[in-house]
């Protein structure tokens, strides 16, 4: 029993839903036997890791479903243990550098270069070489990216790597010029439709073609959202109703409330609340460009075009600088701090002008 | 004068001949009636002398003269004891008042010593005796005896050259007496006696206190001005010190103390220690009474309740090592070396400098608790004091931990134990909390010194500086001390400094910055309070003076910050600990200007401490302690603020490490997690953890 992402998610490139042609491409790409180093970028949610595992099975045959999951070690050069989870199969290797964070130069340098010196030893393998496939790419520190540029090239001959990004704007030109890139685009709010459809037709349930379309919307045209909130749906209310209340990410809903929260009453004793709330989303691992993001679109929904520029700006100044930086929630609540400090100056402007 | 008084009775001899002097009593006449007035009506009649002592106060005085004529009379007198026939029995001076027979005595020894040695030597023990216990019931006799002038007038005045230090005296008609010097300090000791003994009142009364202490403002001047003229000290026993060898010698070691009452440290410190001394009297000189023993038991069923002192089965002390620990210069080392002596040890000091290894530590410990000093007359026992321990390698202090624990355990095992600690160990640290004390912070008594008071210090500084001439007012020593954090060391390393330059201990050179100031790292929550608070009286200070003044306080304020943040280091724990506390601060700051502003700051530092660590450039480090100055100034008030650890800066990473791939509920347990790994893994890039609360697995399966 699995999920139905996992369930239903196409094993073949042939079989796959959308951006039909580009899987063709996809296809005599791996015919041939042999491919360069992939980079493949795309939003979350779009069928990047579909479409890597169909390419992995295209080249390796059902031999690569067998996944098994292995825990490495290794230490750093101070002396710190760390230790990485990786998915692998005997044709293929799956490694998150990112999941240790600073470390990941480590990760690069140890593990990969590990992985790409050794030889294939079945010689009757139909390829020659392994496929390491790295995500989360785009979080990769630039020293890590600047050691991953030589593994590449050097050990060719042996490796092949698949990176995912969400954005090729983090990568160095150097890693962008090493690979062919691949973009997936996310699919339209109608071929998420569609493919809950065709989900639920499988599972031997109904769903008014309304309902799909209302969840493709929500889903901000991720498949895998869509397909999900579908089951949650189905958990929660089964036949379905074209009015059933489509449950959101509750993250989502948190920074809601949170921003509700700050537009509601500017002190330190609300700054304090928030930084709870900042703590908790933070926790739950929610990237931080995303809070970022929902939190000022939250806003900014109810301020002044004038004031709302200014805080955008400030938004993108401090992000920049979290990006920098190291510690999320400094960065977040200054910018809480800052928006609350704008939003009152102006209430009271405003206020003073009325009267 | 062959039979010379031995030290003891010279002592008292001389005492009264004190006491004659300054209350001008001695009348010549009355002097050959004294004893048998004494006989019998001394405890009568104590006023007589008083009467006597108002009609001749005119004929006392310091010119020749009359001590002249008194001592004429004297002699005469001395003279007609020496013709009196010595015809008493023993029983007859049972009765008698032994100070008659003093007098008696010596001058029949003078003559007829040979006869009556044994018979002699008898009566001296009984009347000895007697005269103990007469005192005992009242002490008046012992005083009127005191009083006596006559013996003192035979030892200290004769018509002969006698053997000791004189000055003579010529009368007019041509005879001579010499008359006995005696030196100063005797002479101090016999006067401090006499005032002790004066207490009493029923004697001379009220008169006689006042003249008393008249004559001692008198005598306390005179001492005063000789002090100062050639360095001869009296009050502070500390080591005679001409201002030439000062150089040769650290102040510190000249002044150390050199008795328990001169300690500068906190008292019940000293006692806590001292007592915990005494509790290895009993292992440690078992040839101790019974009694004393016995005192000790009683007072270790006392100490239970204080300091849970009390026996094992070897009657050790059940803590075997004191561990001292304080700041630097508070005199740890000076109490643990006086206390020591002072319990009768010989003190074996380890210190840092010292090889510390656990071969030669074993070595030492060895030496030191299974021998005694052979070379040592003393033969007294050892005692370990191990100086900054802190720094010792953690495998010698395991070594020592098993040293004493190991031991015992041995102990029981077979019935022989050779290697049983029996010396006490004193350890000191200046911090207590060095990871490799912790386990001798389990074992030990850990004593911690509280701060030496500041006014004691000032005093004793005081005292210094006047005995080596520096001109020095209270107040510049006691800014000295506030500003040296009662640093004994420090302190007087100034004065000597000073001293050496010949200049005056003044407040502005005090207050300079570069003063007696030390590189101290103060404790997390100090750093925090320095920059949640600033200090009550600059801030009074500010109030109704120029622009330029109150610049200089926020300067102060921020040279202070700096200098704070600096010396403690770890700034990213400062910056969380500020970070953590300042929302529950009562900031009254409604425009929120000055958070925004603070939170930028925030910003600052964590991109600037990003780029330390991600690229090891650690000078870009000195920038970063400005952002608390800017902390300071936005955040910092004038009432001490309640500070918390920050401790949810941490939970977060922690939880940020497994929240990542661990459900919320089970972030306690990694093993549990493992069998959803796999499912939460695919789901982990991009919105990771979105379907969380959603979709739960059980319903799902």
């Amino acid at each position: 029993m699995s999920l139905w992402v996992d369930k239903y998610r196409p094993k073949d490139l042939s079989k796959l839903d959308y951006h039909k042609e580009q899987a063709e491409n996809l296809k005599k790409l791996t015919q041939r036997g042999d491919f360069p180093h992939l980079l493949i970028y795309g939003p979350s949610g779009a069928g990047k890791k579909t479409r890597i595992m169909c390419i992995l099975k295209d080249l390796y045959g059902c031999g690569v479903e067998r996944l098994r999951m292995e825990q490495l070690n290794f230490t750093t050069p101070s002396k710190k243990k760390l230790e990485i989870m990786t998915v692998s199969s005997n044709y293929h290797i799956e490694i998150n550098p990112s999941d240790v964070g600073m470390y990941d130069r480590i990760v690069v340098m140890d593990l990969i270069k590990n992985v790409a010196q050794t030889q294939q030893l079945d010689v009757n393998g139909q390829r020659e070489f392994k496929v390491i496939v790295l995500t989360d790419v785009d979080n990769l520190t630039r020293d890590a990216q600047h050691a991953l540029r030589r593994t590449m090239e050097k050990y060719i001959t042996n490796c092949r790597l698949i990176l995912c990004a969400n954005s090729t704007s983090r990568l160095t030109p150097a890693i962008r010029s090493r690979c062919l890139g691949i973009r997936v685009p996310a699919p339209t709010i109608t071929e998420i439709s569609s493919i809950l459809q065709n989900i639920c037709k499988k599972e031997g349930l109904t769903i008014p073609s309304e309902f799909a379309q209302k969840i493709a919307e929500k889903s901000n045209r991720n498949v895998r959202r869509a397909i999900l909130m579908c089951e949650a749906c189905k958990v929660e209310q089964y036949p379905f109703s074209v009015k059933q209340n489509i449950a959101e990410p509750d993250w989502l809903m948190f920074i809601r409330a949170m921003s509700r929260k700050i537009s509601q009453e500017q002190s330190v004793n609300t700054l304090a609340n928030v930084r709870g709330d900042l703590y908790e989303l933070i926790i739950h691992g929610i990237p931080n460009n995303i809070i970022f993001q929902t939190m000022v679109s939250e806003l900014v929904k109810n301020c002044d075009i004038s004031l709302k520029s200014e805080i955008i700006s400030q938004a993108a100044f401090f992000e920049h600088r979290l990006q920098h930086g190291n510690k999320a929630i400094f960065h977040f609540e200054a910018f809480v701090a800052k928006f609350m400090c704008l939003y009152k100056k102006f209430l009271e402007d405003t206020v003073g002008d009325v009267f | 004068m062959d039979e010379y008084p031995n030290a003891e009775e010279e002592f008292e001899l001389m005492y009264g001949d004190e006491f004659d002097l300054i209350r001008n009593e001695d009348f010549p006449d009355e002097i050959a009636v004294r004893p048998q007035i004494q006989k019998n009506q001394s405890n009568e009649d104590p006023h007589v002398p008083v009467h006597e002592n108002v009609s001749n106060l005119d004929c006392l005085p310091q010119t020749q003269t009359p001590v002249s004529e008194c001592s004429t009379s004297k002699a005469k007198d001395i003279a007609s004891a020496v013709e009196r026939p010595r015809k008493r029995t023993v029983e007859e001076l049972f009765g008698d008042i032994d100070d008659i027979l003093y007098e008696d005595d010596i001058t029949y020894k003078k003559k007829q010593k040979n006869d009556v040695d044994d018979d002699y030597a008898l009566i001296e023990h009984i009347l000895e005796l007697r005269r103990l216990a007469k005192e005992r019931n009242n002490p008046l006799i012992r005083f009127n005896k005191d009083c006596d002038d006559k013996m003192h007038y035979k030892y200290n005045i004769s018509y002969e050259v006698p053997k000791y230090s004189f000055t003579t005296i010529t009368k007019c008609d041509g005879e001579r007496i010499y008359v006995r010097c005696h030196s100063e300090q005797f002479m101090k000791e016999e006067s401090s006696k006499f005032g002790q003994k004066s207490n009493f009142v029923g004697c001379m009364g009220e008169t006689f206190k006042e003249v008393w202490k008249d004559a001692e403002l008198l005598v306390n001047k005179q001492l005063d001005a000789a002090k100062k003229n050639d360095g001869e000290e009296m009050e502070i026993d500390a080591p005679n010190l001409t201002c030439n060898n000062s150089n040769a010698q650290l102040w510190v070691d000249l002044y150390k103390p050199q008795r328990y009452l001169e300690l500068l440290s906190d008292e019940t410190t000293n006692r806590i220690l001292l007592k915990w001394f005494k509790l290895w009297d009993k292992i440690v000189f078992n040839r101790l009474p019974k009694v004393k023993l016995k005192g000790d038991s009683t007072k270790d069923s006392f100490n239970q309740k204080e300091f849970h002192m009390k026996l094992d089965e070897h009657g050790r002390p059940e803590y075997k090592i004191v561990l001292l620990c304080g700041p630097p210069g508070l005199g740890k080392t000076t109490l643990a070396h006086l206390v020591a002596k002072h319990a009768g040890y010989n003190v074996v000091e380890v210190n840092a400098s010292d090889d510390r290894t656990t071969e030669s530590f074993k070595r030492m410990l060895e030496n030191a608790t299974q021998m005694t000093s052979v070379i040592d007359h003393n033969k007294r026992p050892n005692c370990l004091v191990f100086d900054e321990i802190d720094g010792a390698p953690s495998s010698s202090i395991d070594f020592l931990i098993k040293y004493v624990n190991g031991t015992t355990k041995k102990k029981k095992k077979n019935v022989e134990a050779p290697s049983l600690l029996k010396r006490p160990i004193v350890c000191i640290c200046n911090d207590v909390y060095v990871p490799a004390l912790r386990p001798l912070r389990q074992i030990a008594f850990v004593i911690t010194f509280p701060p030496t008071a500041g006014v004691r210090l000032a005093e004793r500084l005081y005292e210094i500086a006047r005995r080596e001439q520096i001109k020095a007012d209270i107040g510049a020593l006691l800014a000295l001390c506030e500003k040296t954090g009662n640093d004994i060391r420090s302190c007087l390393s100034l004065l000597h400094f000073l001293k050496s330059l010949k200049k005056p201990v003044t407040l502005s050179y005090v207050n300079k910055t570069t003063v007696g100031q030390k590189d101290i790292q103060k404790g997390l929550f100090a750093v925090w309070q320095d920059i949640f608070q600033f200090q009550h009286a600059k801030h009074d200070v500010s109030h109704g003076v120029t622009e330029s003044d109150s610049r200089n306080i926020f300067r102060n304020r921020m040279h202070k910050i700096l200098q704070v943040v600096q010396a403690f280091g770890d700034h990213e724990r400062l910056a969380q600990g500020i970070f953590e506390n300042y929302v529950s601060l009562q900031l009254k700051d409604s425009s929120l200007d000055g958070i925004s502003k603070a939170m930028e700051w925030f910003c600052y530092t964590d991109m600037v401490n990003h780029r330390i660590y991600s690229l090891q450039n650690y000078s870009l480090s000195s920038y970063v302690q400005y952002a608390f100055v800017i902390w300071h100034f936005l955040f910092a008030t004038s009432t001490s603020q309640k500070l918390a650890y920050p401790s949810k800066g941490y939970e977060m990473v922690t939880k940020d490490f497994f929240g990542r791939i661990i459900t919320k509920t089970s972030n306690t347990g990694k093993t549990e997690t493992n069998f959803k790994y796999d499912v939460w893994y695919q789901y982990k890039e991009g919105y990771n953890n979105a379907v969380r609360k959603r979709i739960k697995m059980s319903t799902l399966k």
